[in-house]
């Protein structure tokens, strides 16, 4: 488990990363999302021991990351642009985080190098952006640590790459129990692969929730009500996030289970309703105007 | 399949990376060792195929002594062995300056110590490796060609271990450098000003001293300090390339080593503490500790100040205003300059205004400290209770030779530096009261001046040095040089000869030698074996010698020891007084008058230099300006033969030899506006030597016919 605990970091006086505390829970995919300079990768640089908090503590698995050979054993960090030696393939990287990480699996990376039609004596240098960033992937999971810590690796995949990346976490999650933390400002990018959500903006955290929860607990109802007084026994008493009214059909955002509104429902007397899916697009828009910030400027592009 | 996570690996890892500094190490000292010395053995080749070795012995002993220069103590080493550190060491920490490469760097799990450590042994091996493959290299070729022997052998050892611990006094520098700074244009900058702001800040001040101070001097001046290792490399190697014994090398040596080993630990110590303090996050920024920015700004900008005001103070011919404005605007410049380095944004530059306030006060206080000699440098007398002895240096050293008694020979050394190894007066309370009844002397009202230069050696084991006029004309002074000079502490300071080492040596020297007694026109070549008997007379007589003597007498000859090599010979002046050495002289007829006779000269030639038509010419045609007044002949040479004037113009002249000098009375100094030279007739009974004979006329002694019949005739 990542402990993350009231961490500041200011550089040159701009505070990047201000009293933030969030915990990544064990063989979950962790998704940290936030505008640009909202301190993602700040945060994840921190996590993986390459810069020291001003303030506050940093425990992987309850020990301290900075300066921490132990620890760093159990973390791969992929930076934003991951760095490849000058002139360097494939192979010549593998050379080299096998001669850092104990346990790199080098035939599993060649492996994937092949199944993912890399060319391992290729030069990395004339490799496009999305296949750096698949090697770097690679790279991280063969290394086989505890936590893989990927700043914007996914944004700007291919959607079969994606999926293939995908399928290979699952994998490595489950048999290993493998703890992917990625961070991206596009939301759409995580939606289909993270557990749990944490939202930075301007340094600090807005929320940090598994975003099972968050479906959890927020619903979107369409719905035709026959009368006013309808309406009031329907949804008297719930958590009304957002409502939108076109006509007659009206649209909630409500703050409950599935199985509440259901039931609620059932009893009132309606023209036609429906509890829709929310997409976490939408779950977030919700849950930040709350909290008074409009998310589509923030990190809807 | 794993692999194991060792130094080893992590190692040979950092060198894959290392390949081309790897190649410019071996390249460039293949060609420092083998390359040298081919070059050396063929220019001795070349020099043999054109006759210049007489013996194959000759021959052998240039070969070897051109295997000791190539591969010993070599100066040429200087800047490539500089620059390879440099090299090294900004390759091998140079990830520190990219974020992508930081991030990965720091991210895996390799600790910093383990990480610095690989990087800082490799960067060793990339330098000494290829070192001693080719030092091996070229000792196997020497020894090939037969010219290597056990003491170049042993010289290429000492050297090598000499150029390690320069290496790595760089190396460490420029680790320190790469450490302070966040990217490699601000880190060149910090090489050039760590390895070089010490010998710059030392020098700008001793020139500031010199020009301010009065009393300064570089007399006695033996500083070791050269605040630069490359300097200091530089000084060393030479001083060991010309130290002829290996045993006399070897003890040199080994205080160098001690203290650059020293060196080179300290920084490394202070590399590695600012490597584990230095944030990740600095890489890409100027300098990697804000804390340390104004404490750099102000010492950098307070030497760019010390720099401009020099310049400024040189161009306007001493102008202090000018050169007060330029050494505060100077450090004020500076300073914001680098704060907009700081920045990396020329807005940035009026940031912090509070250090380069500091540095412009820190300058200006320099200048008034100079300016207003604010703590009394130009009137500092020490206490004679806290001082140990002193050596003075009155006036022109008779000669510059030093007996060496680590290889018995005699050489060359400066007159200051013989003095301060030789001179050890006790009476310090005299030489304290003549500086300070002089120190404050105006020389506009001294009509005998003198400058003189003083090392006291206090107690506490410090060495002072001042340099005042003194009036030879005042006989309050006559007292207190007396004391000074008719000691037997001052002629031991003062004459080689005092030395019986000396006369030793010359008993014992194979080379041919001669003691020849001259009194400027009359040399008479004594017998060896009377060497040691002429000394210990003229010791004797040397009992008299003090300032009274020697201001109120010309000396009527000299004795000179000489090695007929063409260049060392060491004369010792011989007065009237000097019975016991004229006696034995005159044992041999080596004893004629200083002064011409008139019936002996065939002829003399009178050359009017004109020197103040000369100036005059040169300052105010402006035909002239700018070119040399060398070109302006304004000599009026005259022959004159009459016996009347033949006769008139001998009394006043004086051989212009300089071992007869008269420095000691400004009365008798020699009119250096003219020559006379002077031909002997053939039949005389004198043994003048033939050919031309160079006088001087005594100062204000020039017959007035003289000066008439070699006026310049301007309409011409």
């Amino acid at each position: 488990m990542i402990e993350i605990y009231n961490v500041t970091k200011t550089f040159d006086n701009i505070r990047a990363v201000d009293t933030v505390s969030v915990v990544i829970r064990e063989n979950t995919v962790f998704g940290l999302i936030g505008t640009n300079g909202a301190g993602k990768s700040t945060v994840l640089r921190m996590i993986s021991g390459v810069l020291k908090p001003d303030e506050g503590t940093i425990a992987v698995d309850s020990m301290p990351v900075y300066d921490n050979t132990e620890t760093k054993k159990k973390l791969f960090f992929i930076a934003d642009e991951p760095y490849f030696f000058t002139g360097a393939n494939a192979e010549m990287m593998e050379h080299y985080y096998s001669s850092v990480y104990a346990e790199f699996n080098r035939d599993e990376y060649y492996d994937y190098l092949k199944n993912f039609d890399l060319d391992r004596r290729r030069k990395i240098g004339t490799f496009s952006k999305g296949m750096k960033k698949q090697l770097a992937l690679l790279l991280g999971i063969c290394s086989h640590t505890k936590y893989l810590l990927c700043d914007e690796t996914f944004d700007g995949l291919d959607p079969v790459m994606r999926q293939g990346i995908k399928s290979i976490l699952a994998k490595e999650m489950d048999e290993r129990g493998l703890t992917p933390v990625i961070a991206s400002h596009n939301l759409r990018e995580l939606e289909d692969i993270c557990d749990h959500v944490g939202l930075l903006h301007r340094g600090g955290v807005l929320l940090s929730k598994d975003l099972e929860d968050m479906k959890c607990n927020i619903q979107k109802v369409q719905c035709v009500f026959k009368s006013a007084d309808e309406e009031i026994k329907a949804l008297g008493g719930m958590d009304i996030l957002k409502k939108e009214q076109r006509g007659s059909l009206c649209t909630f955002t409500v703050r409950s289970t599935k199985e509440e509104i259901m039931a609620r429902f059932a009893t009132v007397d309606t023209v036609f309703f429906e509890v829709l899916p929310l997409s976490l697009e939408e779950i977030f828009i919700s849950e930040t105007e709350v909290v008074g910030y409009d998310i589509k400027k923030l990190i809807l592009s | 399949m794993t692999s194991k996570n060792s130094f080893l690996a992590n190692s040979k890892e950092n060198n894959k990376r290392r390949i081309w500094v790897w190649g410019v190490s071996i390249l460039g000292q293949l060609v420092l060792y083998p390359g040298i010395l081919t070059v050396y053995l063929s220019r001795i080749d070349f020099w043999n195929a054109d006759g210049a070795y007489k013996t194959a012995a000759d021959y052998l002993l240039a070969r070897q002594e051109a295997v000791a220069d190539a591969l010993g103590f070599q100066p040429l080493c200087m800047l490539p062995v500089a620059l390879l550190a440099i090299l090294i060491a900004v390759q091998g920490f140079s990830y520190l300056f990219n974020r992508k490469k930081v991030d990965m760097y720091h991210s895996v799990p390799v600790s910093s110590k383990k990480r610095f450590i690989i990087i800082y042994a490799n960067g060793i091996a990339i330098y000494m490796i290829p070192a001693l493959i080719s030092l091996l290299i070229g000792i196997v070729m020497a020894a090939a060609q037969g010219c290597m022997t056990g003491e170049s052998l042993a010289r290429c050892g000492l050297s090598l271990v000499l150029n390690l611990l320069y290496f790595l006094v760089v190396y460490h520098t420029a680790i320190l450098a790469v450490m302070l700074t966040g990217n490699v244009v601000i880190t060149g900058f910090a090489v050039l000003i760590l390895l070089g702001i010490g010998y710059l800040a030392y020098m700008l001040l001793f020139v500031f001293r010199d020009n301010f101070f009065d009393t300064a001097t570089y007399s006695f001046t033996q500083s070791r300090f050269t605040g630069s290792i490359i300097l200091d490399y530089d000084r060393k190697i030479y001083g060991l390339k010309s130290t002829p014994l290996l045993s006399e090398a070897v003890k040199t040596i080994l205080p160098i080593y001690g203290k650059w080993l020293v060196a080179a630990l300290l920084l490394l110590a202070l590399s590695y503490l600012c490597y584990r303090k230095r944030p990740s996050e600095a890489a890409g920024k100027a300098m990697a500790f804000r804390a340390l920015n104004p404490f750099i700004k102000i010492v950098v900008s307070v030497v760019a100040g010390l720099l401009a005001g020099y310049i400024v103070y040189d161009a306007t011919y001493y102008n202090v205003v000018f050169t007060a404005l330029s050494m505060v605007g100077g450090a004020v410049l500076c300073g914001i300059i680098m704060e907009a380095i700081y920045e990396a944004d020329i807005r940035g530059a009026l940031k912090h205004l509070v250090s380069t306030g500091i540095a412009a006060a820190v300058s200006a206080f320099i200048f008034c400290f100079f300016q207003f000699d604010l703590f009394g440098y130009d009137s500092y007398v020490p206490d004679a209770e806290d001082v140990e002895s002193v050596a003075l240096d009155l006036g022109p050293y008779q000669n510059y030779w030093e007996w060496r008694e680590a290889d018995g020979s005699i050489g060359y050394c400066s007159d200051s530096g013989y003095l301060r190894e030789n001179m050890f007066l006790t009476d310090v309370e005299a030489v304290c009261e003549l500086a300070r009844k002089n120190q404050e002397l105006d020389p506009e009202n001294v009509t005998d001046g003198r400058s003189v230069r003083v090392l006291y050696r206090l107690k506490s084991g410090k060495e002072v040095c001042r340099s005042f006029n003194i009036d030879f004309g005042d006989a309050a002074n006559e007292e207190l040089l007396n004391r000074i000079i008719g000691t037997p502490e001052y002629r031991n300071g003062f004459y080689l000869m005092t030395n019986e080492d000396v006369e030793i040596a010359f008993s014992e020297m194979e080379r041919e030698w001669q003691v020849t007694y001259t009194n400027g026109t009359i040399e008479t070549d004594l017998p060896a074996a009377e060497s040691g008997r002429l000394r210990e007379m003229w010791l004797k007589d040397m009992e008299q010698f003090d300032f009274t003597l020697a201001h109120n007498n010309r000396p009527c000859g000299s004795l000179r020891w000489e090695i007929k090599d063409g260049y060392t010979n060491m004369n010792i002046p011989v007065y009237e007084s000097f019975t016991n050495t004229l006696a034995v002289l005159d044992e041999y007829h080596a004893v004629y008058p200083v002064e011409l006779r008139a019936e002996d000269i065939l002829s003399l030639e009178v050359v009017n230099w004109h020197p103040q038509d000369q100036d005059q010419f040169f300052n105010t045609d402006s035909n002239y300006r700018g070119e040399s007044a060398a070109y302006l002949d304004t000599s009026v040479r005259k022959e004159f033969t009459d016996p009347e004037e033949l006769a008139a113009i001998a009394e006043n002249l004086y051989p212009s030899e300089t071992f007869l000098n008269l420095y000691w009375n400004d009365e008798d100094m020699l009119e250096n506006g003219y020559d006379v030279i002077v031909t002997f007739k053939a039949d005389t009974d004198y043994p003048y030597k033939r050919g031309y004979f160079e006088y001087k006329f005594l100062d204000g002694r020039v017959p007035d016919f003289v000066v008439e019949k070699t006026a310049l005739d301007t309409e011409e």
